[in-house]
Order: C-alpha cells, then structure tokens, then sequence
C-alpha cells in the first residue's frame, strides 16, 4: 500500500455482527482493505460471506440487529464511524454514493426520476440549473442506455433492470469520489450489463471516481476491478491486483473459485468445493475455510491466519503462506 | 383417491396436535372451551329442573340457593337454561361452522385449484353470497320455516357464512399452486384430488384451523343475532334466546340482571376462547409456514 | 422424439377492463431427436425459454401449434399414452427451496413417483431403487430420512436429480437448475447432469441466461429473443460463430473471468424506445423481434418477420442479413 495522498478510503479491522437470540453472527469478522483513488476495486464473495454487510457498514446505513462491534472506516482524516449524523449527511451521495442491492426498492415510489434526482442536489446545497441537471442526466443515461422517457416516468412504470441503472444515475450525479456497487447487474442482461459495467469504467477514467464493486461472478471483477478482495465468511482471504490474482491465485478458496467457472470457448472443465460456508454464530476455530480445505496443517484448525503480503501489492491470509 | 390420501393428511394433522402444545394462545382458548362446555355439562347433570317447561318452577325469583341464577318470567330455572343454552348454542354453532366450511373448502379448491370457467361460476357465486345482506334474508327465511329446529337453524346460517373463507381460502389455493413441488406432484403422476389432499391441504392446515374457528364464531354472531328477534328454536333453550326472553319481558328494565346478564358473559366468553383459539392458529400459519 | 410445431402461446394479462395479449412464445419449431443429447434453449428473461419450456412439460397447452411426442400431439393422447408421455418428461427447476413439500421426508417424496409410474413391485425393490438413485447422485443414506428445510440448495437439487433417475425419463427440461446456487458450487450439479446425459442416456433441454454454464453441457443450443428463435445449431458452430446481430451482441457481452481476455471497445445497440408491455401484438409479429433494437436493420427488418436461413449444416439463422 503506497503513498497515503493516493489512498481514499482505508477499512481498518472492521467487524459488523447481528444480534440473535443465541449467539451473534459475525457476518463481517475483522475486515481490512484500501480503496485507492481512481480505482475499481472488486469485493468478490458468495453468499453468506459478508459483503453486502460490508456496503452498508462503511455508511453506516445498517440497521438493527446489525451492529458495528469495532474497527474504523478513514475517509481522508474522517473516521466514519464515529462521525455525527450532520457530518454523515454531508458525506453521503457527495463524497461517497451507495448503490443497493435491492435497488428496486430504493428508489421514493412517489416522485419522478427527475424530481429525485432534483432532491439529492438541492439537499447538498449544489446550484444546478434545471437545464443542467438534465443535460448531466442525459449524459449519464446514454451511457447506461437508459432511454429519454424515464427521466418523467415514476419508478413503478420502469422495468426492475431500468429502476437498477436508474439508481445508478441517482449516485453518479453529484460526482462523488467514491461509489459503493453492490452486485449492480444482478437483474438486468448480459447486454444491459455489460453497458452498465462499461459505465463505470469510463467513470473511473474520466472523472477519477473510485468505485468498489460488489459481486458474487468473478468474470465481473476480471473485466473491469483494478484490485480484487476475497471475501469468505466474515474475513478476507486474498487481496491483490486483479491480474496477479487471476494468474496466480494464493488462497486454496481463490483457486477453487477460478477453477469452478467455464470461460466459455477455453475450458469446459469445472470443479466444484465440497461442504458449505460455516454458520456464522458459531465459526470454527483457526482459519474458517479450514473444514473445507484440502492443504491442510495441524496450524489451520488452531490458529487464525494473519493477512500478510507474499509479493508486491499481493495480500494472502493463509498457513502455507509464512 | 383413495384411504392412503386421508390416512396422509391425519397424519399431518397430528404433527400440527404436537405444535399446538407449544403455543399459548391455542393452549388458553382450548382450556378456556373446554371449561365452558364442562361447566355447562356438570350444569345439567346436577339441576333438577326443566329448561323450557313453563311454570315448572314459581318466576321472578332472585337467585338462591335453589335456583343458583334465579328463575324467569315464565317459570323456568335460569341456571339450568344457562347451562342448557350453552351446550345447544354451541351445537348450532360448531354445526354451522362445520356445514359452511366445509362448502367453503369445496368451493375454493374446486375453482382455486382447476380454473376455467368452473371457477369463474364458483367466484360470481361467491361475490353474490358475500354482497347479499345476509341478516335480511336469514331473517325472511327464518320466519317463513314453520318449525325451527337445531339443524335447520346451522343449514340457514352455514348458507351465508361460507363466503368469505371461501374467497380467502381460493387465495391460498392460487398462490399454493404456482409452487414447485406441486408442479413436481403434476410430474409424478398425481391427479387433481391427489395433489389436493396430498400437498395442499397439509400444507395451509394452520390457516385452515384459523378460518374454522372464524366461521364458527360468524355462525354463532350470526346464530345469536336471529335469535334475539325471536327467530330461533322454540322447543330448546339458547343463550341467544335466553336474551330473546329477557328483552321480550322487560328484564333490563325490570333490573333482572341475574337473567340478561349471564348468558351475556357466557357469550362473551365462547367468543373469547375461539378468538384465542384463531389467534394461535395464525401465528403457527405465518411465521412457521415457510419451514422451520 | 419431441416435435414443436409452429408453436405460439398468447398470454391475456390485466383485469376486466385493460386486457391485454402478451405472445410469449411465437411460431417456434424445432425437434428433439431420439438420441440422448442436450440442448441448450438460451434467452433473458422474457424470451419466453420457460413458457416453451412448461409447453414441452404440458403444463400449459399452445394457443395455435402442436407438441408432438412420437408422432402424437401431446394434447390429444389418451390418459395411458399421457401417463407414459409424463414419465418419459421430467423437470427440474430453479428453486431448490420451493421444489420439495416441505412436510415430508425425502424418501416419501421419492416413493410418489415411483408408486404412481409402477416402477417398483414392492415397497423393498422401491426402497432399494430410491437407495441407489441417491448414492448415484452422490448423497448419503441418512439424507432419506430428513425434511427438505435440513438439506443445502445444492443437496435438494440432487434429490431432484435422483427423482428423475428413479423415474428414467428420456428428457429432462431443466430450467436455469443452477441459478440460485453459488458458483463454487454449482459445478458438482452441473458435471452430475453431464454424467446422467452420459451414463444414463437421458437427454437435457436446459434452459439457462447464462451460455458459460451452457458450454460444459450443451450439443446444441437455441437462442430465444422475445418468443422467437433468432438463431440455432451446434454450440459451438453458434457461440464461435454467431450470425443473428443479438446473438453477436449476446457473446460478446459475456464476461471473461480471465484479466488477460477483457472486452475491447464497446458493443451497439439501440433501446428500446416503447417499452415492451405496450407492444401492439399484430405489429409485433409482423416484423423482426429484433429490428427496434438492431444497429443493422434493413428496411424489410420492419415489415416481415425473417424466415430461418439454413447457414451451413447444423446452423441456422433467421435474420433478413442472411436472405
């Protein structure tokens, strides 16, 4: 991790639990990572593993029963989590945008594109004029390839995949330093994804904006992340360049995840992990992937591994990595 | 279809018995029901008195130890009516309950589960039995039958009390059967029927507890309506008519509240326990239904 | 073995005053030989791959056209012929979380079919077919005896699997059986299908959105686009070689899961400016589905929809580009 002025946001030990009538879950278990400026970074996990969690912690916008049991967030000098809620306000869609999920659901069911996307300036106090706002739209949806007509429309008139991109206009508006993608493309097509992933790359190339891309498809990250973070169960296994962890993959979890997908016209041979993630209220003992594992040392089941750097940029947290 | 059908839904049904142990609501409507069905029943075994014979006994009396709950205007012991009248509102009511939903049971999935134009027939009828002012036309119809006795009394109320359920029921059927594993069921073989008492009545069994106790408590709402006009059975003693009496002689004015009042309580009670009783069915219906 | 023929199925939506037709599936033809093979029928959502899919399944009948199973229309068999005709077509489909009643064991699920298809002659032999179904999809023994809601998405899907052994369908319609899996684990159904296509010669018509998947299974593919096949053949000679404008759109736009393969410059295509739900449906079907959308259309795209254009052997297309 290189010279503090290129890194924007820096996630120290972050843990996040749920509260539950036994034990929490500790969906996000000591988390770790820098997004640098300019940036696509790739958070790649399958389900369970905490990612979606990860999203709404660094915003703060998880509710009860989650809670944040530790860690800091460091946007430039400002810790996050301990930020008042004015502070957050101001931060929030301007400096950092978050694109949920369950975006359908995201947007205000009674106000038109248009009118939402006038809030969120008028709210952060940035004089637009009307004719400005639509002509940045425009811009903005073009790329998406969202058509004219969904400026005026409401949400419930657009399809599930317009109401996604439509969010996405909604976050890239204000221009903000850093967007939080989670799974972006999960309800549109291959078409339609594509844009929208090639949306955000010119993003990253014109205006500088890091984005930190959520996903469970791996072939999502390889296009377009710059870094990629391995996410299993709570904790982060592999953190590197995109390249460097495709051709060389560290953690046993990371190569298992590459030899289970086809890439179609090159490998029709796929292999499968055996087991299931581990119930987060009760995670085994040393190294989670360990009940799953097939390199395994006596270490593994006692000991948690440490994230530590093998080469250059290249973060693995494994026992057979010393 | 055959036995093994049956056979599969009771069983069914007896994994439901060992959820009902764990839940309090149903846990206190039942004991709350039962109480009432023994009281009145240890009621009549030990009265010696006549429920509907007029002057059997001397009227107006306050209560006593003889007559625990005194006795009415026309000579008859009102704790023996009590009693009486519990048992036999209770009668038309379950029966009623029974007759109107099982039509109801019929009607939904009969239309819910085979469509077409049979189920847009079942559904006009529907709507028409839930749009009619049902106490109007129970009432036409209970003062034009000549002699009205405890059966006739549940066939007239179970007439309009199967409409609702049957819509809500129909409901159910539709979205149960967009399910895969009856798709799988159509793939497997099973006809109609099969898959009826197979898949989908075990499946909405809580939901279907609940709406029974809700038909039941309509049919007695209904039951006790009509006979506090007068409309019920004349040759047996009801709650309902208890009230029918005190209101034709005066008792509230007289101040005669030993005679308007209990079977008021009692009323309220049997309301109380099936509420109860509903109440628990729908809270082992909603959030267990998805599987534990 | 299963001719569709000139198949159309018409949808009403909307209550009594705004009805409305959608066709989901329009004019589609195309076979399923005798040999075991599997197919792959690729679209998005609203391609109408499920609906021809539930036609094939015969849960729902076709508006105008045949389905045809030896011969005969399916619709018009007689209940022996019809109950022989549903334990030659089995499904499997995308929800393992729906696709199990809940309130019995897997064992009992598994005996149903075999009960109502006679396959076994006692309960014992019934017993001792289920056991090998179940050790042939790889589970344990001691799964007979749970209720689905103990069972993983992955273990449910192969019980579903087993079921369609124990039966020993000819054709098993598999619709997206994957998609609600997690990658990592997706792989082990997947090569267990590609085994049953082998070992047991059953065929597959495998509905799927994602072609990746496809290719470790697929013989040949059919690629649907709003009720129409815009493009078939052998997998490879389609995916290498697409020829339909959306299909060329459709490959490219996959993503590579390798860094060193990435997208190269951009793909064109136009939105659709109506939105789908107000298509008129007689103007709808007189044109190319894709001609809106279509950087390449030709005048004619508008106003007849193509004929299918035999490109080489085992290909063939159905775009105006090739007339």
């Amino acid at each position: 991790m290189s010279l503090e002025e290129n890194n924007l946001l820096k996630v120290e030990d972050l843990r996040v639990y749920y509260r539950t009538r036994s034990n929490p879950v500790k969906a996000v278990d000591g988390v770790s990572f820098i997004v640098k400026r300019g940036e696509i970074f790739g958070v790649v996990g399958e389900s369970g593993c905490g990612k979606s969690t990860l999203a709404g912690a660094i915003l703060r916008l998880i509710e009860p029963p989650a809670y944040i049991n530790g860690g800091r967030v460091l946007l430039k000098d400002l810790n996050l989590l301990e930020a008042d809620e004015e502070t957050l306000n101001k931060v929030r869609w301007k400096e950092i945008a978050l694109v949920p999920q369950s975006a359908m659901n995201a947007l205000n069911p009674v106000m038109k594109i248009f009118d939402q996307i006038k809030d969120v300036i008028i709210d952060h106090k940035c004089n637009f004029s009307e004719k400005e706002i639509r002509e940045k739209s425009k811009e903005i949806m073009d790329k998406l390839m969202l058509p004219s007509y969904v400026l005026n429309a409401y949400p419930c008139q657009l399809s599930g995949g317009m109401r996604q991109r439509a969010l996405l206009l909604l976050s890239f508006i204000l221009n903000p330093s850093l967007v939080i993608a989670d799974e972006p493309t999960s309800a549109v097509d291959v078409i339609t994804q594509r844009k929208i992933l090639e949306f955000l790359d010119i993003q990253k190339r014109e205006y500088g904006t890091s984005i930190m891309l959520i996903t469970h498809d791996i072939a999502v990250a390889a296009e377009i992340a710059d870094r990629i973070m391995v996410m299993y169960a709570g904790k982060t296994l592999e953190i590197g360049d995109t390249s460097k962890v495709f051709e060389n993959p560290l953690h046993p979890y990371t190569k298992a995840l590459m030899e289970a997908v086809p890439i179609l016209g090159i490998k029709k041979e796929v292999k499968g992990l055996s087991g299931l993630p581990p119930d987060l209220r009760a995670p085994p003992t040393g190294c989670r992937f360990s009940p799953r594992c097939k390199c395994l040392s006596e270490k593994c089941k006692l000991e948690e591994p440490e994230l530590l750097e093998v080469e250059d940029g290249h973060f693995v947290s494994c026992h057979i990595y010393k | 279809m055959n036995m093994a059908n049956v056979k599969y839904t009771l069983k069914r049904l007896s994994i439901n018995i060992r959820n009902i142990k764990e839940n309090s609501y149903i846990l206190a409507g039942l004991c709350l029901l039962i109480s009432i069905v023994l009281f009145a029943f240890i009621g009549i075994l030990i009265t010696p008195y006549d429920p509907v014979k007029i002057g059997s006994v001397p009227s107006d009396l306050p209560p006593s130890f003889n007559h625990l709950l005194g006795t009415d205007s026309l000579g008859r012991d009102l704790f023996t009516q009590l009693c009486f009248g519990t048992l036999t509102s209770l009668q038309i009511g379950f029966l009623a309950g029974i007759i109107g939903f099982f039509i109801a049971l019929i009607v939904a999935f009969v239309g819910g589960y085979y469509g077409g134009t049979l189920d847009s027939i079942l559904t006009i009828l529907t709507e028409v039995f839930l749009t009619t002012p049902t106490l109007v036309i129970l009432i036409i119809i209970a003062s034009v039958v000549e002699r009205v006795e405890i059966p006739i009394m549940a066939t007239i109320i179970a007439a309009f009390a199967w409409a609702w359920p049957s819509k809500t029921i129909r409901a159910q059927v539709l979205s149960l059967k967009e399910r895969g594993f009856i798709y799988l069921s159509k793939l497997s073989g099973l006809s109609g029927l099969e898959i009826i008492f197979k898949h989908m009545i075990p499946n909405i069994l809580p939901f279907l507890g609940s709406y029974f106790a809700v038909v039941v408590s309509a049919a007695m709402l209904s039951e006790v309506g009509l006979e506090v006009l007068g409309l019920g059975p004349r040759h047996t003693i009801t709650l309902g008519m208890m009230l029918h009496w005190a209101m034709m002689h005066a008792a509230v004015t007289r101040n005669l509240i030993w005679w308007w009042l209990p079977p008021c309580i009692m009323l309220f009670l049997i309301f109380l326990s099936l509420f109860l009783i509903q109440r628990g069915l729908d809270i082992i219906a909603n959030p267990r239904l998805k599987g534990e | 073995m299963i001719e569709v023929e000139n198949v159309t199925k018409i949808f009403h939506v909307g209550g009594l005053l705004k009805r409305r037709r959608v066709i989901a599936v329009d004019n589609v033809s195309f076979s399923i030989p005798d040999k075991p093979t599997t197919i792959a029928l690729v679209g998005e959502s609203g391609s109408g791959k499920t609906t021809l899919g539930r036609l094939i399944l015969g849960f729902i009948k076709p508006t105008y056209g045949e389905i045809l199973w030896n011969g005969k229309n399916i619709f018009r068999m007689k209940r022996n012929e019809w109950k022989l005709y549903r334990k030659n077509v089995q499904a499997i489909f995308q929800d393992p979380y729906e696709s199990l009643d809940p309130r019995y064991k897997v064992v009992e699920t598994l005996m149903e079919p075999v009960k109502k298809f006679k396959i076994a002659s006692s309960r014992e032999e019934a017993l001792k077919m289920i056991r090998n179904a179940i050790e042939s999809v790889g589970l344990r023994q001691e799964i007979l005896d749970k209720y689905p809601h103990q069972l993983s998405g992955g273990e449910r899907q192969r019980v579903l699997l087993a079921r369609v052994l124990l039966i020993n369908a000819k054709l098993i319609v598999a619709d997206e059986p994957v998609s609600m899996i997690d990658a990592s684990l997706r792989a082990s159904i997947l090569n267990l299908m590609r085994d049953i296509n082998k070992k047991f010669e059953t065929s597959f018509l495998y509905i799927t959105h994602d072609i990746s998947t496809a290719y470790i299974l697929a013989d040949s593919i059919l690629v649907m686009y709003l009720g129409s096949i815009v493009e078939s053949g052998r997998f490879e000679k389609v995916v290498y070689d697409p020829k339909h404008p959306y299909v060329k759109l459709l490959i490219e736009s996959i993503p590579v899961p390798d860094p060193k393969r990435k997208w190269k410059g951009t793909v064109k295509i136009r939105e659709s400016e109506e939105g789908l739900l107000s298509k008129d449906i007689v103007k709808f079907r007189s044109r190319c589905k894709f001609c809106e959308r279509c950087i390449e259309a030709k005048e004619i795209c508008w106003k007849k929809p193509p004929p299918v254009i035999e490109i080489e052997r085992d290909h063939k297309v159905s775009c105006f580009l090739y007339a």
